[in-house]
This record gives structure tokens, sequence and C-alpha cells, in this order.
């Protein structure tokens, strides 16, 4: 579409000055946007169909190479100004056809233009300059505004065109009439010869064709446009009818043509078909002005015919070109005002399928699975999206992935299943784009065509724009989410905070224990709940605070701790207000009446976010109760103590539910342990208990624990140092209606002593019976000889009552010594009492205590010995006397008894061994070990005992 | 009585009298008297050193029991009759269940209980 032509040589007008008034009415009344400039490319000239163009008034002299504000390529990017046509123009020195551009204008619309940029040159063949039409190629309504603003200046333009009409006429006048020139007449005609030449230059620098035809259809020019346009050279239509282009079907367009034109009508951009010299069809817009005369009558016609057939592919493409451009500044303004992820999706799928001239189109996500998820859609069937699902060709951690084109699905490297998902769609050709924001892969949009697609690079470039668009706007909408988030949190936390502050406030007020608040470090002023005043018995709101003034304070109390009142700096809300934190704080509270109150708690300081102190609280309660509780209690534990103690006893407590044993500190010093040292397992407690106990010990436990039923149990201790101590545990299962749980709790007392006792008591009873049974199977045995020896029954009788005297007189002595022992005088002195008279009986020896079974043995010794001295003896007869004397060898550890009987009647050895003899020889020997020497002599009997005696020995 | 001529006795009794009677009661029934023996440690020397077919044990001998006598005995499978003035309950678990014949007793008793004491052996 591009052409260059060299314009004639002999044109050497000098566009930078358009001296003449008449041409320059021209060109600015020209239907067409057109400017000229300088050989640097400097504005010199445009008209008023340029301004309107361009949206300004282009600044002559400054602006360069181009009128407009802005230009830009029909792919939507940037085209500098010194890359327009003019330049290439003014730089080669020849005509350029242009590409189809876009004039922005300030305000922001666009108008698709197509510069006719054409180089000037002097007679000399200097390049003096370049002039540039601008056709307007924008479709309808671009091109509107510059229509109306041409409709207005229809009444302007035709007379000038009519004028141009005459210009042409009087050039072919000029040269006819040229002899005619005067001087004055010269000049006019070498002005009007320019204007001519500049005219015939900007006639043949169009790029239309421009013919001009009289009222009966008769072709009367034709310049270059029109011969590249219908491949006739001017000499062979000028003079034929203007119809030989009109082809069939269209033969009625040139009779309504010329009558329009003959009614002076002008005919603006009529699209119709023209036929070429070739033959072929022809598009072409026509613009038909009417030619007059210089009187104003109609001579002829002027008409520009445009070759629109590739303006009108071209237009299609701006057009496509357009509605990309279109859809990206639509895209961006409504991203710009979205509120919400639909919008930007709606936004976006509309701008993808405008820019990407694509039907269907979808946008996919990451999810937190980082699975692709499709977000929004248009087209896509519920099928071909749950087939398609999760599908893509990048993973979450790709860097700067590549968009991906498909032109075509049937040649494309996927699966067959995909491929055949995709064909089912009736989708031939896709496009992949990622999206990214930040840096980081967060989905795609896709791109979807029925048939196969080749994508240009400005679909490309546009589908990367539209991706960064979106994926700026998505995080866009993100970030506004999570701050929306943020603040709604944080109302919310401010609601909270309000609704809690007034919780608080209500809570205070409705606790039934007494709080202090002050709200400034010098607690000038206290405030106290219900609570407190009611404690206090003062007026709610009145000042609770020892710190303020002597007139406000409150009074009718005072407040001690540890004996003694409180100054204002010690109570616990100043304290706290100076930044202490005052814990388990008691205090007494004591009224001038007399009664007082005990109170147990903590202050804290309040301190603002600084940290900075503002006060501060204190809460009580009223432990006036518990005191007097406690002090009970103490009492009753004091008392229990006591008792405990007096009895050598300890308490326990066992919890079933932690395992845990308590022991009183009594309990301790029972197992010899330090108060505390008890660790508090029930192992403790069976450590100390005798192996052999421990069964019975854990049987009577589990009884306990199975019946319920109260725990009785005696055992043995072994303590650490050896010692076996009896124990008695009696313990009492409570129930776990408690929160402590089910416990089996009581006492342990040492009962060493009481079984000691008992096992004495035993011991004597068994003693005492073996010893009565051995007494009286003694008896029984003294009754047997007493009365087998003695033939004599009365005799016999009278023997044995006195042994048994005699064994009772033993008893009793040894009873009165409570079995100590008995002194062997008194033994002696008891059988000889009844024989006893002035010096008949002397006992002489030292103190000698003798042991029971001794004191029995001998007793019933000297009972025979005494009976015999009394029979037969010393005793016998009153000049008869018996003594007695011991010695204690303490070497020999023997006791040795002397009875001498003398002064009785002669003595003869028995003739037969009685049961005294048998008695005295044979049970000392036996029973005692002792040795009896028994000497007849005849001054009288003599007998001595010898027996191993053990001083002290029991 | 037959059965019992030349049966040897051991008697421990440290109580001379009582011994005397059982002594009495036993040559008068035609055993054979060994013993009677008083202390613990002399009859536990006396019951290695001689024969006996059957004991009488008293059991408190001078404050000293007689039990390392009555487990030897028992343990060598001699018959042992415990005389004494102790209940069963004040006795160790192992010899309540032993022949005992408590103080005082008759003379034809501790026959008796002799008798059966060899007609088990």
């Amino acid at each position: 579409m591009c052409s260059a032509e060299a314009l004639p040589k002999n044109l050497s007008s000098k566009i930078g000055t358009l001296d003449s008034p008449d041409l320059r009415a021209v060109l600015d009344a020209l239907p067409m946007a057109v400017y000229a400039t300088d050989p640097e490319g400097i504005i010199t000239y445009f008209n008023q169909a340029a301004a309107d163009l361009a949206g300004r008034e282009p600044w002559l002299g400054k602006d360069r190479w181009c009128i407009s504000w802005e230009l830009r390529r029909a792919d939507g990017s940037i085209l500098p100004h010194d890359e327009c046509p003019m330049v290439q123009t003014l730089k080669e020195g020849r005509a350029i056809r242009g590409h189809g551009i876009v004039s922005v204008r300030p305000d922001g619309t666009m108008v698709p233009i197509l510069p006719c940029s054409t180089p000037i040159f002097d007679k000399s063949g200097m390049m003096t300059g370049a002039i540039n039409l601008l056709v307007d190629i924008s479709e309808r309504n671009g091109s509107e505004t510059i229509l109306d603003a041409e409709a207005e200046r229809t009444a302007v333009l035709d007379p000038v065109v009519s004028r141009s009409g005459e210009v042409h006429a009087a050039t072919a006048i000029d040269d006819a009439d040229s002899p005619l020139a005067s001087q004055h007449e010269a000049e006019r005609r070498l002005r009007a010869e320019r204007d001519s030449q500049y005219l015939a230059a900007i006639v043949e620098s169009s790029d239309d064709a421009i013919i001009s035809k009289d009222l009966n259809g008769i072709i009367s020019s034709w310049n270059n446009g029109a011969e590249r346009l219908f491949g006739y050279a001017a000499d062979e239509v000028i003079g034929k009818p203007v119809t030989i282009l009109i082809p069939p079907g269209h033969e009625d367009e040139e009779p309504h043509i010329l009558d329009r034109i003959r009614n002076g009508v002008r005919i603006d951009h009529y699209e119709t078909k023209r036929r070429r010299k070739d033959g072929s069809l022809v598009d072409i817009s026509l613009t038909v002005s009417p030619v007059r005369d210089a009187t104003g009558r109609i001579i002829g016609a002027s008409k520009i015919a445009r070759n629109i057939t590739e303006q009108k592919q071209a237009e299609q493409t701006m057009q496509a070109r357009l509605r990309e451009q279109a859809s990206l500044y639509h895209l961006t303004e409504k991203l710009h005002r979205a509120n919400g992820t639909e919008e930007i999706y709606d936004a976006a799928l509309d701008a993808i399928r405008a820019a990407l001239n694509c039907s269907r189109a979808s946008i996919l996500l990451f999810d937190q699975s980082n699975t692709m998820r499709f977000v929004a859609w248009r087209g896509l069937s519920e099928r071909y999206r749950h087939a398609v699902d999760g599908h893509s060709p990048w993973t979450p951690d790709a860097r700067d992935p590549d968009p991906i084109f498909v032109e075509d699905v049937t040649r494309a490297d996927f699966s067959d299943e995909l491929r055949a998902t995709i064909a089912s769609e009736g989708i031939a050709a896709l496009g992949f784009i990622p999206l990214i924001t930040g840096g980081r892969l967060i989905g795609k949009f896709m791109a979807y065509y029925d048939r196969p697609h080749a994508f240009s690079e400005t679909e490309i470039s546009l589908a990367l724009t539209i991706a960064r668009q979106l994926g700026f706007s998505i995080q866009r909408i993100r970030a506004e989410r999570a701050r929306q988030l943020a603040e709604e949190q944080l109302r919310r936390n401010e609601a909270n905070e309000r609704a809690r502050a007034a919780e608080l406030q209500a809570i205070m007020e409705a606790v039934p224990t007494p709080i202090w608040i002050t709200r400034t470090p010098d607690c000038r002023v206290i405030d106290g709940n219900r609570s407190a005043y009611e404690l206090l018995h003062l007026p709610p709101g009145s000042n609770l605070s020892f710190s303020a003034p002597p007139d406000e304070r409150p009074s009718g109390f005072q407040i001690f701790s540890a004996g003694r009142t409180l100054s204002a700096d010690e109570l616990p809300v100043q304290r706290a207000a100076g930044g202490e934190e005052v814990e388990n704080f008691e205090e007494e509270i004591r009224f001038d009446d007399g009664r007082s109150r005990h109170l147990l708690g903590n202050a804290t300081p309040l301190r603002n976010a600084l940290g900075e102190l503002t006060g501060a609280v204190a809460a009580f309660i009223d432990i006036t109760e518990r005191k007097q509780t406690e002090e009970a209690l103490r009492e009753s534990e004091r008392r229990l103590k006591m008792a405990l103690d007096a009895g050598r006893m300890g308490a326990w407590e066992w919890n079933l539910q932690s395992g845990r044993v308590i022991w009183s500190p009594g309990l301790a010093v029972l197992h010899h342990l330090e108060p505390g040292a008890c660790e508090g397992t029930l192992a403790d407690f069976e450590r100390d208990i005798h192996p052999a106990d421990l069964p019975a010990v854990e049987q009577a436990i589990e009884r306990a624990l199975a019946s319920r039923e109260d725990y009785h149990v005696a055992y043995r201790m072994r303590l650490p140092d050896g010692t076996i101590r009896w124990m008695e545990a009696i313990g009492r299962f409570s129930p776990s209606d408690g929160p402590a749980g089910a416990r089996l709790a009581g006492i342990c007392m040492d009962i060493t002593e009481r079984k000691e006792a008992e096992a004495q008591r035993d011991l004597l009873v068994a003693e005492l019976s073996h010893r009565v049974k051995n007494t009286l199977a003694t008896v029984n045995s003294i009754a047997r000889q007493s009365f087998s020896t003695n033939p004599d029954a009365r005799d016999a009788q009278r023997s044995f009552d006195a042994r048994i005297r005699a064994l009772a007189q033993a008893h009793t002595r040894l009873a009165e010594a409570r079995w100590s022992g008995v002194s062997l005088e008194t033994i002696f002195s008891d059988e000889l009492a009844p024989y006893r008279s002035e010096n008949n009986i002397s006992l002489d020896g030292p103190p000698t205590t003798l042991p029971p079974k001794h004191a029995l043995t001998l007793g019933m010794a000297a009972h025979e010995l005494a009976t015999n001295a009394a029979k037969h003896g010393a005793l016998s007869v009153k000049a008869g006397r018996v003594s007695v004397d011991w010695a204690v060898d303490p070497s020999e550890n023997r006791l040795c008894i002397r009875w001498c009987e003398t002064g009785g009647p002669p003595v003869s050895p028995p003739s037969r061994n009685g049961f005294g003899r048998l008695l005295l020889e044979r049970v000392l020997a036996s029973d005692l070990g002792g040795d009896v020497r028994l000497e007849f002599a005849s001054q009288g009997l003599s007998c001595t005992i010898d027996v191993p005696y053990l001083r002290g020995a029991q | 009585m037959t059965e019992s001529e030349g049966c040897r006795v051991f008697v421990v009794e440290d109580e001379f009298l009582v011994a005397l009677q059982i002594e009495d009661d036993l040559i008068a029934a035609g055993y054979v008297v060994v013993g009677p023996y008083t202390t613990l440690q002399g009859s536990i020397i006396a019951s290695r050193q001689q024969k006996f077919e059957v004991a009488t044990l008293d059991l408190n001998l001078r404050g000293e029991f007689v039990y390392p006598l009555v487990d030897e005995l028992i343990e060598r499978g001699v018959p042992v009759l415990l005389l004494t003035g102790y209940t069963a309950a004040d006795l160790p678990e192992r010899f309540r269940a032993l022949p005992r014949l408590a103080k005082p007793f008759d003379g034809p008793e501790l026959i008796r209980q002799v008798e059966s004491l060899l007609a088990a052996r």
C-alpha cells in the first residue's frame, strides 16, 4: 500500500510562504487535514481540518514533524513523532503512503489516520519542505465530529472549490492568454501560477482520484490518483463520459449525482463501486462537489474518489486494533473501579475476548492446595471445566513462565485424553497466559478459539498486558480484602473492647467483693464498687481515698495491718498506684463502733498503652468469717494435736484419687521421721511395716475400700533404727462427695507399751498358771509323801498341814515382796518362830535375799529341820538351842547355810528315811543343785546346805 | 502291763517333788525311768546319750522352755507327753497338738497317756 512518487520537478513554489490568500482559503477549506513543514520538519502551516483532526491548535514554528498530540501504532504502542512518515519523507525526499496509525487527541479520543506525506521542491530542485495529508479512516463514529465540522464549512468550501475550478480554468486561460500580461498582470499571474502549482501539487500528491466533469458527465480533468485508481491515463478518458467507470447495476447513480450537482448539492463520502479499465470492480468513497463559474453558475462537478478496498480492509484491521485498544482501556478503567473479584473477572473476560478476538475465555487461580481452579469463565461447559480442572502447564513455583499459545489443538503436544476433551468442547486453538504478581505465579487466563488461530504479536502483547493488569488487580483486590478484614477485625475488636469494658463495669458493680479503683497515680480520688461502699457503710460515690484532702477523706474507720494503723502511703491502692504489685495483702478495717472486718486481696497498677502509671485497682475479699473459722480450726487442731501427742498418736489421710498420703507431724514422729519428711505416698507408709504384718495391713485396707467400712488394724512397724513398735490404725472411709475425692482418713497410735503390757500380762498369767499348778502338783506330792510314809494317819495329817502351812508361809512372804525375793533370815525365822523361846534360837549371817525358788525350797527345808528339831532334837527340850548361820562366798557364788542343834537329847541316825530327810537331801540337791550334809552328832543334828547363789539373782 | 515291762521313759521335771511322784507312778507301772532331768541343757545332753521309748517333759525348766528338746525329740520320732501347768494358748502353735497332761495330774492318767503313746508308736 506504500508507494512513493516524485512530484514534477517544475513545482517550485515555496511552501513555507503561502502568500496567495486564495490558495490559503482553498487549503483552509479543504475537508481533509493538511499541514506543511519546512525542510527541518517544523510546522509552517495547517488547515482547520488538521486542527480538528488533531484536536488541538498546532504550534506553528514550534511543533515538529507532526501536528498530533500523540501518535500510536496500530498495536497501540506509542509512535514517537520523530519516527512518523513525515520524517522519512523529509529525510529521503520522497512521498510516503504511510501505514494506518492513530492520532491521539489531548482529550484522549483517537482518530485512525492514513498519513500521505509528499516532499516539495523549488525550481532548483532543492527540497523546501513537505506537505502531509492526513486521511481520516475512522469508522462512522470516529469521523462524525470531523464530518460535522465539515458540513458547517460546506458553504465556505463550495465557493472555494468553485474558485479552485476557476483556477483550473484560469490556468488554462493563462496558458492561452500569456501575451496579454502586463507587469501587474504578470505579478498576479505569477502568483496565480504559484498557487496553481501549489494546488496542482496537492492534487497530484493526493492518493485519491480527483476528477472533474461537466454537467453532462464528460470528464474534464484526471489526476494521477485517478489513473492509479481506475487504470486509465488522463488522455484516455478526458472528454469521455464518466459513465465508462460505472459498472452494471450502478447505472442510475450518475444521473442521480448529476441531478444533485445541478441543484448545488454536494455528495459526501458516497460509497459505491466503480469499474476499472481492466474491468475489475473497486470500492470507492465518492465525494462530489458542484463547480461554479465566476457568476456562481454551476458548470460542472469535481469528484474525489477514494479507493476504499484496501482502506476497508485496513479499516477492519484498524477496527480490530481499536477494539483491542478500546478493550484494553476499557479493562483498565473497569479494573480501577472494580470493587470485587467478580467485577474484575468480568472485565478481564470481556477484555480478553475483545482483545484476543476469541469467543471464549476463562480465568483460573491456584487455590490454597496449589491446585489450578476455574474462578471465572465464558462459554465453557461444566463438563469441560470439570474435566480440565486442576490442569496447569506450570507448577506454582514456576519462575516467570512464558505464555503458551496452541495454534492448532490437533497438532499440539497434548495427551490423547486432553486433546479429546478440548476437541469435544469445540476448541481448536487456545492460549495459556500466566498471571504473575510480586514475581509469583498465581494462576492463568485462557483464550479459546473455535478455529485454529495464529496469534499475532499484537495479540500476544495484549494478552501479556491484560495478564499484568489482571494480576495486579487480583492482587489489589486481595490486598484490599485483607485490609478490609483487618479493619473489620479491628472494628470488631474495638466493639468487643467497648462491650468488655461495659461488662467489666457491670461485673465490678455486681461482684460481692469490694473493689477500689483510682484513676490518677496520686490517688486523690478512689472510687469503690457497690460492695465496697456497703462494706464501709459509706454513701455510693463518696471518696474512699485517705490520700484526699482532709475534708474529703472517708471517716468512721481505720485500716490496720499487722496490728498497727496504716498510713495512706501504706495502703494497697496507693502502693499499686506507685507501680507496685501488691499481692495477698491482709488488712483489718476497724470501725469506730468497735466492729471490724478482715480483708484479703491484691492491688495492681493501671497503665496506659505507653506503660505509664494511670492509677490502680484493688480487689478484696472479706475473710472475717474465714479468720474466725481458721481461728476455731487452729484451736481445734491444737487440741487434736495435744490429744494425739498425749496418746502417741498421729493422724493421716489417704486421698484415693491422687494417691497422696498426708501425715500429721505427730505421725511422722511416730515413724521417727522429721515432720514433713514423709514423701506422701502409700509406699512410704508400707515401707516401715513389718514384712510379716504387711499382708494383714493390705488386706485390711482392701476390705475397708471394698466394704466402705471402718479400717482397723494392728501391726508392727520396723523403724529405721531397727526397733519394732506396735501400731494400731483406725480409719474411716469418706466418699467422694467433695472436690477432694474419696479419702480414707484416720489415726495411728503407738500401742507398743500396751502390747508389751499385754504380753507381760499373758506371760504373767501363764507363769501364774504354771506356778499355781506346779504348787498344786507339789502339794499333791507332799500329801502323797506325808501320808504314804507315816503310818499314823493323825500324825501324817498334822505333818501335811504343817508342811502346807510352811509352803503357804513362804508364798505369803514372796507375795509380800511381790515375788522379788525373801530374806533368808525371814524364811528361817518364820519356820522357827513357833518354837522360839528366850535365846534358844540364833540366826546369824549377812542380809541375803533368796529368789522365789530358793525361798520356797529352803522354806520347806527349814520347816522340816524345825519340825524335826521340835519333835526329836534340840527344840524338844528347854535347854536345847538351834543356831543358824550363813555366809555367801562371792568368788564361788555359793551360799552356805549351817543348821546346828545343841543341848538336845542324844541323837541317833533315823531308822528310816522319812519325808523330811528325803526333802532335805534330794529336793535341795535336785531343785537347787545344792549339796546337803546331815550329821547326826551326839550333841545334836547339824546340817550344812551349800547351794549355788548368785547375789541379786532372782 | 507286760507290754510296758522294761519300757524306758525319759523324764524331764525340775520340780523335785513332782518328779518324785512321776517316778513313783511310772516305776509302779513297770517302767524304767530315765532321769528325771531338771535343766534344759542337761536333758538335751542326756536325751542324746540315753535310750528310751517315750518322754514326759515339763515345759518350764527354771524359766527355760523345753522347746528345743521337744523339737529334737519329734524330729527323732520319739513320742512326747507334755506335762505342764500352761494352757494350750500359751504354747507355740506347733506344740498345741501334742498330747498334754495338765498339772496337777494323777498317776493313772499319766500311765494311760504314756501307754497310748507307746501303742500309737
